[in-house]
């Protein structure tokens, strides 16, 4: 059967061999050692850490004192890609913040210049700096009155544009200005609760073997498909197996099933494996015995049926260094320029979903429909690249592609005879 | 061999199978500024651009030196040739070097205009990160005769770096980034192993 | 410095698979062929001489050089490939120039060199193709001119005419024949044709040995009075392709006219002896050393 041939061509293949290498790495390194460490059940009387509570009395003042500090200094740390970057406001720029602070505290432009000369001045050093900072420390800081939180996250907002995006100035971080409360026993308890209970262990602990997993495999399949799909050219025998009387749609569908077959089969292994271990580290306690394998299938399948299709189509269309300097590109894109939130944060069109712990299933379950949603979108995606894939096959077939290629091949044209 | 024989086996090489990679270096510098701001940043900050995002030149100039004649028909012909086909593919490795030390080096010495706190270790840790991701493509294209693989190999390093760099101890590229205290030269040693080693596999494989 | 390639006792293996066995061959000036079907063994040997691959053990010497100096062989040989091709992006001129270079030939003479070598392998025209852009046959002309140009004294050609059509293989021929005035052009193919059209001396290969090696008219004096020629009815074709070597059969209406081989009279009514071509004798020398047997057709 030509399905199980490819899949024996895919197995045979070098890429194959540094997907598998690479997967048990990262489950190894990553994943096992993490989940190694139990999650006790929480002791009356222990310290259970800190959690932020939402209050905008809190959050105003202590949000407008950092802006106001960060302003003095004239320099503020975003992170618009994901990497850290020092902006520098300009003079145009500066007044423009001045009149945000100026509305948000109620103090003209001269009394907040005035504010700076009378402000408590810390001098610190950065981790690893020579250079002295300076911290300006505004103890009794006004609001403006009449100021509703909701204006408030409109001013920050808009400062947060000025600055090119990424700063901590803006609504959807400003709780990391609110109150700082510890965790009580009892809410310590409900969080091991929902852990034990609800997620019955194992589905705490999919969703951590998904998260680091699926930051791979948005990647990896994408280098085995181009070679896949390289060989036929590079060995040239694409026009031997143009001429059989196999449809393109047949052959590009059987090829990617293997390929996809073929790459989920050891994760579906380590899945086992991670399965086997709760089972060990949770003994006496009631687990789900499914999850590891069906949250596999939600969340890290569509994954790899995206990065598979990808890398077929690209390769196709052009050749399988483009096809890898591209998912390069949109790996680059996704994990170090994108959202930088490990847990909670999924948006319906999240290529990558990340929730970098086995709790907080309740921050997870109220994404739950974008979570859902984006899989299915990732999975159509992968089927819309795969029947472009067929359709660019079908043209070159027919010679109409032929001499179509995207620059940086490491294919030659077929000569014309 | 003659100085006019290596001058036209150089500009040929650099023509026709360097360019696309020298452009595609080329233009990771023009996303720099955009990603990363590079005024006034400190010595950790520095770190980044140089080690972490200009480190993929490396990965693209040096991974695909054997590639032209991973193509069997022109192998043949090449390697009939009196010059030594391991001796071009050293032209290209030194070629690709120089040109990795005018990205890094040049981009190091803008970064020192725009006043960020930079030095000469800058250059040698975002060298050393480029001639290592480089190192391992062109070790694991050479060795398998596939360059997918190489560049394969490359990027699964450059990501690895991200998720445990500190575990990797001296191999770790992000040295200043992540504060790492490794010491770069075995970073240089072990490419340099790698680099010979893939030399040495590519001419006991073709002469078998 | 002997113009003369001396092969003595040549093994050669891939991993435990042994490709040449005792190869010893002495090859003059002009041109020689090595016939041999598909895998018996001529582009291993090919590849041996153009000190591409390494022997396992024995001796070679290209014009007095021993084959383990490989830059100075690799001075004194042109080697075309069974499947030449270069850079895509390159023009014809510049491929040459690129491999003059490999070559070590200096500006001066590769300038000299290119335009004449074009002329001769008529690509002039051609000189700012792109290599991809090239035909099958205007590439194996390319390939002759890079073999040739650093006027190397041996040259070796692998399988040159496979796949060119009958006006381009001729020329090929006439080519190859010109330039083994002057030096060793040592040609490997499976098309009989080539040989006979072009070649004095050759050796039979089959299953990395040498079956055979002398000139193509002992050759013919080998098969002669073996080759017979079977008028018979169409019918009857298949029964006699078992029983006989058949070299070919022309069918016309309800009769075939079948070209066979064999030591005796053939038991058929009307068979006539005929004069043997190279084909016939090359068919009869696989059939003598035990390398085909009646009825292998079938």
């Amino acid at each position: 059967m030509l399905f199980f041939k490819e899949c024996k061509k895919v197995f045979f293949s070098v890429t194959y061999f540094i997907y598998l290498a690479v997967m048990i790495l990262m489950f190894i390194s990553q994943y096992w050692f993490d989940a190694k460490i139990t999650v006790e059940k929480p002791v009356e009387g222990g310290d259970f850490g800190c959690t932020t509570v939402f209050d905008a009395e809190t959050i105003m003042p202590n949000a407008t004192a950092a802006f106001m500090n960060d302003f003095y200094n004239g320099e503020f740390i975003c992170y618009p890609y994901g990497f850290i970057k020092k902006v520098h406001p300009d003079a145009f720029e500066n007044e423009k913040l001045c009149s945000i602070i100026s509305e948000i505290t109620g103090y003209s432009a001269a009394e907040i210049e005035e504010l700076r000369n009378s402000a408590a001045v810390l001098e610190y050093y950065e981790e690893f700096s020579t250079t002295p900072k300076i911290q300006y420390k505004f103890p009794d800081l006004k609001i403006a009155e009449g100021m509703t939180y909701e204006h408030f996250c409109e001013l920050i907002d808009e400062a947060d544009d000025i600055l090119g995006g990424g700063s901590s100035y803006n609504s959807d971080g400003l709780e990391y200005y609110s109150k700082e409360v510890p965790i009580t026993y009892e809410e310590a308890l409900a969080e091991y609760n929902e852990f034990a209970e609800d997620d019955k262990v194992t589905g705490g602990l999919a969703r951590l073997f998904c998260d680091y997993l699926g930051i791979d495999i948005v990647l990896i399949p994408v280098f085995v498909a181009a070679a896949f799909t390289y060989t036929d050219r590079k060995k040239k025998i694409s026009d031997i197996i143009y001429s059989r009387k196999i449809s393109s749609a047949k052959l590009v569908l059987t090829r990617f099933a293997a390929l996809v077959v073929m790459m989920l089969i050891p994760v579906l292994l380590m899945a086992a494996a991670a399965h086997i271990q709760a089972a060990k580290l949770y003994s006496g306690t009631e687990l789900d015995n499914t999850v590891f394998y069906t949250l596999t299938l939600e969340w890290l399948l569509p994954n790899l049926m995206a990065a598979t299709a990808f890398g077929m189509l690209i390769t196709e269309l052009s050749s399988p260094i483009i096809a890898e300097i591209l998912g390069i590109a949109v790996w680059f894109k996704e994990v170090c320029l994108g959202s930088y939130e490990l847990v909670g944060d999924i948006s319906s069109f999240d290529l990558i979903i990340r929730h970098n712990s086995e709790m907080y299933r309740s921050v997870f379950m109220a994404n739950y429909s974008e979570f859902i949603f984006s899989r299915c979108f990732w999975a159509g995606i992968a089927l819309v690249m795969v029947t472009g894939t067929i359709a660019v096959y079908e043209l070159k077939r027919g010679g109409v592609l032929n001499e179509f290629r995207l620059p940086f091949k490491n294919n030659k044209i077929k000569s014309k005879a | 061999m003659n100085s006019d024989c290596l001058l036209r086996i150089t500009k040929s090489n650099l023509r026709h199978n360097f360019l696309p990679y020298a452009l595609l270096s080329s233009g990771l510098l023009l996303f720099v500024p955009v990603i990363f701001g590079i005024c006034e940043l400190d010595r950790q900050l520095s770190a980044q651009p140089l080690e972490m995002y200009l480190s993929l030149t490396g990965m693209f100039v040096l991974t695909p030196v054997f590639m032209p004649e991973q193509n069997t028909e022109i192998r043949d012909t090449v390697r009939s040739k009196r010059m030594d086909c391991t001796e071009v593919y050293l032209i290209r490795s030194l070629y690709s070097l120089l040109f990795m030390a005018l990205i890094i080096g040049g981009f190091t010495l803008y970064m020192h205009h725009m006043n960020c706190d930079v030095d000469k270790w800058h250059f040698i840790s975002g060298y050393g990160a480029a001639l290592f991701l480089g190192s391992v493509g062109f070790f694991v294209s050479g060795v398998s005769g596939n360059t997918v693989a190489g560049f394969m190999a490359s990027s699964v390093v450059y990501i690895a770096n991200f998720g445990m760099g500190k575990k990797f101890g001296d191999l770790c590229i992000f040295t200043i980034s992540y504060h790492t205290n490794g010491r770069i030269w075995v970073l240089y040693a072990v490419s340099a192993v790698l680099i010979i080693t893939a030399l040495i596999a590519d001419r006991y494989k073709k002469s078998i | 410095m002997a113009d003369t390639i001396e092969i003595k006792k040549v093994n050669k293996f891939y991993g435990k698979k042994q490709a040449l066995y005792d190869i010893d061959l002495t090859i003059g000036q002009g041109m020689f062929g090595l016939l041999g079907r598909n895998g018996a063994g001529k582009t291993t040997l090919m590849k041996t001489l153009a000190a591409l691959h390494k022997k396992k053990s024995g001796n070679i010497t290209i014009c007095g050089i021993p084959i383990e100096k490989a830059k100075a062989i690799r001075s004194i040989t042109g080697y075309l490939p069974q499947d030449f091709s270069m850079y895509p992006s390159m023009t014809v001129t510049e491929s040459l120039d690129y491999l003059g270079a490999l070559s070590g030939m200096d500006k001066k003479s590769r300038t000299e060199r290119i335009p004449q070598l074009l002329k001769k392998v008529n690509l002039t025209q051609q000189k700012k193709t792109k290599v991809k852009a090239l035909s099958g046959g205007m590439k194996r002309r390319l390939g002759i001119a890079q073999a040739l140009l650093h006027n190397p004294k041996v040259l070796i050609v692998d399988e040159p005419t496979a796949g060119l059509d009958p006006e381009e293989r001729i020329r090929f021929r006439n080519l190859l024949c010109e330039v083994a005035e002057e030096r060793i052009v040592i040609l490997s193919t499976h098309i009989v044709g080539d040989i006979e059209a072009s070649c004095e001396d050759l050796a039979i290969m089959n299953e990395g040995r040498i079956l055979w090696k002398g000139t193509v008219s002992q050759l013919l004096d080998m098969a002669k009075d073996k080759v017979w020629l079977i008028n018979t009815e169409k019918r009857f074709v298949t029964a006699v392709k078992k029983e006989y070597i058949v070299t070919g059969s022309v069918i016309h209406g309800d009769n075939a006219d079948i070209r066979v081989i064999s030591d005796t009279v053939p038991d058929l009514q009307g068979a006539i002896r005929i004069e043997p071509n190279l084909e016939d004798a090359y068919m009869y020398c696989l059939y003598s050393h035990g390398c085909i047997a009646k009825g292998d057709e079938e």
